[in-house]
């Protein structure tokens, strides 16, 4: 039986967020409309643009989504020294800021990159260009399929042990293992996934124009930023409404061939059990890790190497540390209010797929991550008018930071946490049910208890994502509420470049010690 | 979360305690861009040097970049609490002469101007010009014209940023213009065969080029000033063009609802000052708009022969014919 009580924490989350980004839209068309500017224009160029927006993010979510799921399965199948910090630090590719994502592949990739140095060592010649669709794909790539890997590779860990040890005995091949026992757990988390990335790689903005080469590879997001500059307000909200509608379509699509009726038995069981893994197996599953985690640490590493070799004492200034404590506070409060959002959220979702409510489960999960698509500039330029009142108090700049990061970090919470919770609800729903448990004992029993790691990973993972500062500042006012890639930004149009690396690798550090931190888990054997 | 509420509030008693020590005096607001407040900027020591002689309290607010600044007056209209705008350039200048944001300054024309530039509602600052900037240890010998990088015989490999979201590339799109007229279209595909890249903005491009990307770079021909300054660093010189380079200059304005009128035009004032200007020479690495005394790193640099640049009712009637002739010129 669905209860009202159940739905209504859900209920009124979704509504919180549709009546966020709705009266931030409205505002713009009827600030447009008053101010009689009210030109629009859909002309080829802007078909164009949709169609390579639209190519260029379904490529790249293709690209990050096999080359997770082989890298998941690789991590799967053997076991080494470091793998689980490897595997919490590989989402760190998501949250660096434009700048420092193009700085760290040039390292690597560029003309005077590390690349360009070993094959000048072994007198190869170099021809590679990073730029054009393959520049972009290589961005997004690397910035989203970390992410999916981690999350898969967690999948593939919870096939229950029985089933291991069944499988063992019928001597199923890695394969056959795969397909009939991972694959269905693996389904549920793919398309949700792909939505994700695609939404993702779909606004993606700076980073395109930097690698594109040039705007014949640009995105929906360029034409809505070049809109709110020129101050043609419509024509942006416009755009805004066509980028939304291209992912919701998508979405849409995704959820319509993603069928979750089945019902999995998860059990917890700390002891693990592996299947035996042929050699030659082995050795591709570490070739497979090898040139992964290249692919992943390269860059960062080598941002790191430049950060300490630049680094000065003289560098930590006041402004700096003033920097990174806004960041970490701005990371905080926005990882709380996503954390709250998401659990709220989450519960109506578990028990409305309990009851069989697909359809509106689905809704929900959309409306969570409506944010994705709307371009920020867009949603800045909404808020400012509903709330330039305000403008001036920086508690205020503060909390509206955390409420539009902890908003783009809600989509990532739903995505680690939706399957988990729905698993651990419907595992003890009788027994819940039978002995009268609800709310927030139930939360405290049953949720917190058996997900602890995963919220808190989650948790810290909403964290970092928010260390990087949201488009909304740029109109509310800068300078009471600098952060630090708001800073990094700073360093470098004051042709302080070396310096810049410096606060770069600092961000990079603190996003580690972050994951690590957050992420240690005080139960596990190993 | 005990923490972050403390820090908070500490933070909001002090905003409210700074307001209430000044309540009596009267405040002068300024919006301007970020880089002006930042720790390397000159927006702190002018703040101080005004708050000095004025008997006023100064409140700077920082957006984005001029385009943003611009856009929030906008957006706030008679409700703004700006009085005074400042880091507009030539290029944006009609856009807020038309969205009738400002009075005139009233202030009289100096004659020891650096550049033949004025204005009757906005009064210009600094200034400086678009330049494309190499490194000379890789590029030993340089273009000396416009033509000769579009025609591009050495393959020069360039960088440049996009005139849709950035300053400069916008001034690149009229300089282009200027020199090429109705053959734009056919100079910019020429261009385009050559382009490493073109960025959002252009902290990116230059990252680039430092990365060592590209051979040449859309900057202004004072950048290598700002490398002589902070590191001492002699390895950067701007390519002087024969057909001369496009002007920038930067304006600030005062806002026709503010209150303060008399406080904002002693504001301008204060900037024409020599030592205000040779904080702009400093931190904005621009010249100053009056001669006045500046650092010894601009001796040092290329100067620029001649100027150009399009009248800003020109700009305003074409700027965005002119950037779709580049996007179709391009795309090909």
């Amino acid at each position: 039986m669905l209860k009202f009580k159940s739905l209504l924490p859900g209920i009124s989350a979704a509504s919180l967020i549709l009546i966020i980004l709705g009266s931030a839209l409205i505002a713009i068309w009827r600030f447009a409309l008053q101010s009689g500017n009210v030109a629009i224009y859909l002309d080829s160029y802007v078909l164009h643009i949709v169609w390579i927006t639209f190519y260029q993010a379904l490529l790249s979510t293709i690209l990050s989504l096999t080359s997770a799921i082989l890298m998941a399965k690789a991590l799967s199948l053997i076991e080494f020294k470091g793998k689980r910090l490897l595997i919490k630090l590989m989402p760190i590719t998501f949250i660096l800021p434009a700048l420092v994502v193009v700085t760290g592949l040039l390292s690597v990739y560029g003309q005077q990159g590390v690349l360009a140095y070993l094959c000048q060592l072994l007198h190869i010649p170099f021809s590679f260009s990073i730029y054009g669709l393959k520049g972009i794909l290589l961005a997004h790539v690397f910035l989203n399929f970390p992410y999916a890997c981690a999350l898969f590779y967690q999948t593939l860990n919870s096939v229950p042990i029985e089933q291991r040890q069944l499988a063992a005995q019928l001597n199923f091949s890695t394969f056959t293992f795969f397909k009939l026992l991972e694959w269905p757990l693996l389904r549920r988390q793919i398309l949700p996934m792909a939505a994700l990335i695609f939404m993702l790689c779909f606004s993606s903005f700076a980073i395109v124009l930097a690698l594109g080469g040039g705007p014949k590879y640009t995105t929906l997001e360029v034409a809505i930023y070049q809109a709110v500059r020129d101050f043609d307000l419509l024509q942006a909200a416009l755009l805004a409404c066509v980028q939304l509608l291209c992912c919701v379509a998508f979405i849409g699509l995704m959820q319509k061939i993603n069928k979750t009726g089945t019902k999995f038995s998860v059990t917890f069981s700390d002891t693990n059990y592996r299947l035996p893994t042929a050699n030659w197996l082995k050795v591709i599953c570490m070739f497979v890790i090898i040139i992964g985690g290249l692919f992943i640490f390269s860059p960062m590493i080598t941002i790191l190497i430049q950060g300490i070799f630049f680094f000065r004492t003289s560098l930590l200034t006041f402004m700096l540390l003033q920097a990174l404590l806004f960041s970490i506070v701005i990371a905080f409060g926005s990882a709380m209010i996503a954390m709250l959002l998401g659990l709220l959220l989450l519960w109506t979702n578990s028990r409305l797929l309990i009851n069989q409510q697909h359809q509106l489960s689905n809704c929900l999960m959309l409306i969570a991550s409506f944010i994705l698509a709307i371009p920020s500039m867009v949603l800045a330029s909404g808020l400012f008018l509903l709330l330039f009142g305000y403008s001036n108090n920086t508690v205020f700049i503060c909390l509206l930071i955390m409420l539009c990061n902890g908003l783009i970090a809600l989509p990532f919470i739903l995505k680690n946490l939706a399957m988990p919770l729905y698993d651990i609800t419907a595992r003890y729903w009788q027994l819940t049910q039978s002995l009268n448990i609800k709310g927030v004992a139930h939360f405290y029993l049953v949720d917190f208890k058996g997900l602890k790691s995963k919220m808190l990973m989650s948790f810290a993972f909403a964290a970092v994502l928010s260390l990087g500062d949201f488009g909304v500042i740029a109109l509310f006012g800068g300078q009471s509420v600098a952060t630090l890639p708001y800073y990094l930004y700073q360093q470098i149009s004051h042709y302080h470049y070396q310096e810049s690396i410096v606060t770069a690798t600092i961000l990079l550090l603190l996003s580690f010690s972050l994951l690590v931190v957050m992420d240690y888990d005080r139960t596990s054997k190993n | 979360m005990f923490c972050k509420n403390f820090l908070l509030s500490v933070i909001f008693s002090l905003s409210l305690f700074s307001q209430l020590a000044n309540a009596e005096l009267p405040t002068l607001t300024v919006y301007s861009y970020n880089s002006f407040m930042s720790q390397w900027g000159p927006g702190e020591v002018i703040k101080k040097g005004f708050e000095a002689q004025c008997n006023c309290h100064l409140d700077v607010v920082t957006l984005g970049d001029g385009v943003s600044v611009l856009n929030r007056i906008r957006l706030e209209g008679d409700k703004t609490n700006a009085d005074v705008i400042l880091g507009l350039d030539n290029n944006l200048l009609e856009q807020a002469k038309q969205a009738n944001l400002l009075i005139p300054h009233q202030i009289a024309k100096p004659d020891n101007l650096n550049t033949n530039w004025w204005d009757d509602s906005f009064m210009p600052y600094d200034f400086g010009y678009f330049a494309f900037i190499y490194n000379i240890d890789k590029v030993k010998n340089p273009p000396h014209s416009l033509h000769e990088l579009v025609d591009n015989k050495a393959g020069w490999k360039i960088i440049y940023q996009d005139p849709r979201t950035s300053t400069p590339g916008l001034g690149l799109l009229f300089w282009m213009k200027k020199v090429y007229g109705d053959n734009a279209a056919d100079a910019w595909q020429q261009v385009a065969k050559n382009t490493v890249t073109v960025t959002k903005g252009w902290s990116e491009a230059y990252g680039m080029f430092l990365k060592g990307e590209a051979d040449l770079v859309l900057s202004y021909n004072t950048s290598p000033v700002a490398h002589i300054m902070n590191e001492n660093d002699h390895h950067y010189q701007a390519a002087i063009f024969d057909e001369g380079h496009y002007r920038q200059v930067e304006v600030a304005g005062i806002i026709k609802y503010s209150q303060e009128i008399d406080l904002a035009r002693q504001f301008l004032r204060y900037l024409l000052t020599p030592e205000v200007q040779r904080q702009f020479a400093e931190k904005n690495v621009m010249y100053p708009i009056i001669k006045t005394d500046i650092p010894n790193a601009f001796a040092q640099i290329n100067s620029v022969n001649k100027s150009l640049d399009f009248k800003p009712e020109e700009i305003e009637k074409h700027q965005k014919a002119w950037i779709r002739e580049w996007q179709s010129a391009i795309s090909k």
